[in-house]
């Protein structure tokens, strides 16, 4: 780190000296040298305090979360230190946190012109571009990232969820299984390959990774995909034993009592799945989707008013719910309020729930 | 049937409390003219009601004899509501009428004033009764319990209506615990206080056309279907006559349809078309081979449009059947003999209408037959395989009730119905309902959700925290220089420098002065207290302490260190004593070495000094060494007069004996004239 506070002192200490000879005629030459040669040291010295000085400011600045302030530290310490790398890659850090992504690739770039080995700043240049939805860049970056410092377990898990979100699944698939390879107990990974299978029907392949995950970090949304692999492969017992886990590993985590109860619905234990989607709901009255499954129960308990109320609830959350529409318009219809039941399928429709439109034109047109 | 009997039991009691006031003339001695009348009244009503006992007895329509009969027993109820048999009259009349729903209040009231001595056919009426309040079980034990008290003689004649109640009875039973997925709505736009009946809407159930009596006779209506309601109601008056004029199917298009009207009270099957917005004057729809003596009534088309199926009661027995014609050229000049839609629909009781589904393959009827719950009831059949109708089923509550249900026609989608009733919730006599189908259960959907990205679920925060740096304080150097001397005589002296850091005591730094110069130079951390210490051979320690101020980078401190000479011997010339040729006055350009020496007394008060004047050689010594003497004393009286004490100096004269250069030249002459002085004790 020191080096980089002493590159640029020499020649502004040097040239303070020159200045200072040329207007002291008294003293011998051995004596102006050796005056000027300690002149030089002293203005390194009052340079190097003042940009190790600026440059704490500027980190304690980014760790209190000023990051407006701590660009102003770390650009001083640019001025004064040219080559400061830290301070480069500080500055392009606090870009990154203020979203100015492109400030922040433009200073990453500028600390690996510095320092080519500075293999942090690629990584966060791939980071920039991700979140910036610029997902080519970003893969390009992170592969170049892998290519330099091939064990750098974060750039191959992140390359697999960039592929996983364009629903690029197989390369997602080699992207996590990089990251398994260079860390086989990475949890994370596991349950993104995972999810990679889930996504395209493999629901062993998928469960022996969950199960994997599970091993290495029991976290409740870990069982709780488990136990929705289950499900998807029809093994209903499974995931009701498994969302169990869930909830038992996290007593607060509405979406696997959501999840379970929509497995006792599908088994049509619906006093089982009301009371499941009512704790959901104790622990998250927001939660629009437990909202429109406790309605789908009531609806089938022929509690119409109540499914309404609920559902009127989940809209009023989520107004582009596309299950609360078609859900609602089949209260409404049973409420007589067909007008009501035909807006809300003809939105379902739009929304991309065919079934909608066939409600739509067998009831309304 | 213990509860049932606990009813009758609670009826009977109750009873004891009214008393049956018998029509005597006793009984109303003072109103006799209103008794005759109120007799006269049962009398003439007991007529109408014979005769509708026999119309239903032959399955026939009875309504109107029962009307008639009502208006006869209502006044004599007036005058006398407490009679078991004229009670038991007015419900028995009200349950073949279109408002049967009032009977139940008569018939137990009979019941309570004839107790044990009550007609056992009063139990076939309450069972009728409760039938029409869907309480099948009552209904059926009133039945069976009319089967059992009733005489052969009395229960003979309606041997098959009671077997076909109960049978009703166990159906409703039955159907009533089934759910079925329609709702059943009166269409309060369509109908009145008086009978609408025979709705047949078109295929796409924009269009109805109906029937109503308000008017007298039966007239025939359209109405169009806007915005969901029924609008622009209208009579067709090109098809109304001054009778009866009833529509009973709207081809599937709206733009024919199928009427019957009565020719000398018998009817027969019409057709009429509709030109531009006017429907054209009726004519007689195949011909007379099918539209016989008998009553040929309710038809419908057949989609193919080949056939036409309607009821009739010129088929055996002279019960209501449904029966079939096709016609047998385009032009529909001839048409087939009228033939029975067979046994599978035709039951042993009557069938009221009949309406083919847009499919061809579904008939809708109503019958009192099969298993009907009572009265007319909907039924469906399909067309099998082989082209025979399946065994209809019962279209369920609250399509149908105990009352009846007539005139059933459907949309092509299956979606919505329409059919006519006469129960106990319209504006009057039979009203215009309208069914929605539900379909097939829509059954909502649940949604789930999954947190599949690990680090989306449960993000790893990224706690970057740069490292801050050491701060190296800048002490910045200060360039300390400066001479060492020789305190007295101000001569560079060759001597060790210490310096010492004073806040830590260490020494910082250890040099030697240069002996030509007596100069030193280094560097020192500003801003420090230091401590120097001077040490040369034959001088006095020397040691101080001194701040570097914090300075500029250019900061330099001088600093000159004088050290005395103080050993016994030493002899010291003091070149900068000035006289004047030949005299012995002290100039005063000599007073600053001669302050030098009174400090260094002073510092030292224990040194002793003597003080010697010397010449060159040039003059005679006397001269030179009175000379000499007086300049010694001189410079002795000068030190005293600065407070040295005179007892530690010691003057002599020497003149030119003690040369210290040649004499020969005049620098060493000039070097030779003199005045030292000599430690003599320290």
């Amino acid at each position: 780190m020191k080096k980089y506070f002493m590159s640029t002192l020499f020649f502004v200490g040097f040239f303070c000296a020159n200045a200072q000879q040329q207007s002291d005629s008294t003293l011998t030459l051995e004596e102006i040298q050796f005056r000027d040669s300690i002149a030089l040291v002293n203005s390194k010295n009052s340079l190097i305090q003042e940009v190790q000085e600026l440059y704490n400011s500027g980190t304690q600045a980014f760790t209190s979360s000023k990051f407006k302030e701590a660009i102003v530290f770390f650009e001083s310490v640019i001025i004064l230190d040219s080559n400061n790398v830290n301070a480069y890659f500080n500055m392009a850090l606090s870009h990154k946190e203020l979203e100015n992504y492109n400030s922040a690739i433009s200073h990453f770039e500028n600390v690996l012109s510095i320092d080519s080995n500075y293999f942090d700043a690629i990584f966060n240049i791939a980071k920039c571009y991700e979140l910036m939805k610029k997902n080519k860049l970003a893969l390009i970056n992170y592969t170049r990232l892998l290519e330099l410092e091939p064990d750098r377990v974060e750039a191959a898990y992140n390359k697999g969820v960039i592929y996983y979100l364009q629903k690029d699944y197989s390369n997602a698939i080699k992207a996590y299984s990089k990251a398994i390879e260079i860390e086989p107990s990475h949890a994370y990974a596991l349950n993104d390959r995972g999810s990679c299978y889930r996504a395209i029907n493999e629901y062993n392949n998928a469960i022996s990774d969950y199960l994997e995950a599970y091993k290495y970090d029991p976290k409740a949304f870990i069982l709780n995909n488990l136990a929705s692999a289950y499900r998807k492969a029809g093994e209903k017992d499974k995931a009701i034993e498994y969302y169990t886990k869930a909830v038992q590993s996290n007593p607060k985590y509405e979406i696997s009592y959501n999840n379970r109860g929509a497995v006792y619905f599908e088994l049509k234990e619906y006093d089982l799945a009301l009371s499941d989607f009512k704790k959901a709901l104790e622990l998250n009255s927001d939660y629009a989707k437990a909202l429109c499954n406790r309605a789908a129960v009531y609806h089938l308990q022929e509690h119409y008013t109540g499914a309404l109320a609920d559902l009127n609830k989940a809209i009023e959350l989520q107004p582009n719910n596309p299950t609360a529409l078609l859900n609602r318009g089949i209260s409404r219809e049973m409420l007589r309020d067909v007008d009501g039941a035909c807006q809300d399928w003809q939105k379902a429709y739009k929304l991309g729930i065919e079934k909608a439109n066939e409600y739509y034109i067998n009831n309304c047109e | 049937m213990k509860q049932f009997y606990t009813l009758l039991f609670l009826l009977i009691t109750s009873g004891l409390l009214a008393q049956d006031i018998a029509f005597k003339k006793s009984n109303f001695k003072d109103d006799k003219s209103g008794f005759e009348k109120a007799k006269a009244n049962m009398v003439s009503g007991d007529k109408w009601l014979d005769k509708g006992k026999a119309k239903v007895l032959n399955m026939e329509h009875a309504a109107n004899d029962y009307l008639k009969a009502l208006e006869l027993y209502l006044p004599a109820y007036d005058f006398n509501p407490n009679n078991s048999d004229l009670n038991r009259k007015i419900g028995h009349s009200y349950l073949y009428t279109n408002t049967p729903y009032k009977a139940m209040p008569f018939l137990k009231k009979s019941l309570e004033l004839a107790g044990d001595n009550s007609e056992p056919f009063i139990y076939f009426l309450l069972g009728k009764a409760f039938q029409l309040e869907q309480d099948f079980e009552k209904a059926e034990k009133s039945f069976l319990r009319f089967g059992t008290l009733a005489s052969d003689k009395e229960l003979e004649p309606y041997k098959k209506l009671n077997r076909k109640h109960i049978k009703e009875s166990k159906s409703g039973a039955e159907i009533f615990n089934k759910k079925t997925r329609v709702w059943v709505d009166n269409v309060r736009e369509l109908n009145s206080f008086y009978d609408d009946i025979a709705p047949s809407i078109s295929a796409d159930g924009l269009e109805i056309i109906f029937n109503t009596n308000k008017s007298g006779d039966f007239d025939i209506y359209s109405a169009e279907r806007k915005k969901r309601k029924w609008q622009s109601l209208k009579s067709l008056n090109s098809l109304n006559s001054n009778g009866d004029d009833v529509s009973s199917s709207l081809a599937y298009d709206g733009q024919r349809m199928l009427l019957f009207k009565y020719n000398d009270d018998q009817s027969d099957i019409y057709e009429s078309k509709l030109n531009g917005t006017e429907w054209s004057e009726p004519k007689l729809k195949m011909s007379k081979v099918v539209n016989t003596d008998a009553n040929e009534t309710f038809a419908s088309y057949d989609p193919q449009d080949i056939k036409v199926y309607f009821i009739t009661d010129g088929g055996y027995g002279g019960d209501k059947n449904i029966s079939f014609s096709g016609k047998k050229d385009m032009q529909e000049k001839f048409w087939g003999k009228a033939q029975s839609a067979g046994q599978e629909v035709n039951s042993g009781f009557h069938e009221g209408s009949v309406y083919m589904a847009p499919d061809g393959k579904t008939m809708y009827f109503c019958s009192q037959g099969h298993t009907s719950i009572g009265g007319y009831d909907v039924f469906v059949s399909h067309r099998n395989e082989l082209g025979l109708w399946d065994e209809p089923i019962n279209m369920g509550y609250p399509i149908n009730t105990p009352y009846d249900e007539l005139y059933f026609s459907i949309s092509a989608n299956g979606k919505k119905a329409y059919f006519s009733s006469n129960r106990d919730s319209g504006k009057g006599g039979m009203d215009i309902y309208c069914a929605t189908f539900w379909g097939e259960p829509k059954i909502p959907s649940v949604v789930t959700e999954d947190n599949l990205i690990a680090s989306i679920a449960s993000p790893v925060e990224e706690t970057y925290i740069p490292e801050s740096v050491e701060v190296t304080v800048a002490n910045s150097l200060t360039v300390f220089k400066g001479r060492i001397l020789d305190g007295l005589l101000q001569e560079p002296i060759e001597a060790e420098i210490k310096i010492f850091d004073n806040t830590t005591g260490d020494v910082y730094s250890v040099m030697r002065s240069n002996s030509a110069t007596g100069k030193f130079l280094l560097s020192l951390p500003s801003g420090l207290n230091y401590g120097i210490s001077v040490e040369a051979e034959g001088y006095l320690f020397h040691s101080e302490n001194f701040n570097l101020p914090e300075g500029s980078a250019y900061n330099m401190v001088n600093k000159d260190v004088e050290l005395k000479n103080i050993n016994i011997g030493s002899k010291i010339a003091l070149r900068n004593v000035f006289f004047d040729t030949g005299k012995s006055e002290v100039k005063i350009d000599s007073y600053s070495e001669l302050d030098r020496l009174i400090q260094l007394m002073t510092d030292i008060p224990s040194l002793k000094i003597e003080l010697s004047g010397h010449t060159d050689n040039v003059g005679d010594d006397a001269y030179n060494e009175r000379l000499s003497q007086r300049r010694a004393e001189a410079v002795r009286a000068y030190l005293v007069s600065r407070s040295v004490d005179g007892n530690r100096i010691t003057a002599i004269g020497y003149g030119a004996s003690r040369p210290v250069d040649s004499n020969d030249t005049k620098v060493g002459r000039a070097n030779n004239r003199r005045t030292e002085f000599e430690i003599t004790d320290n």
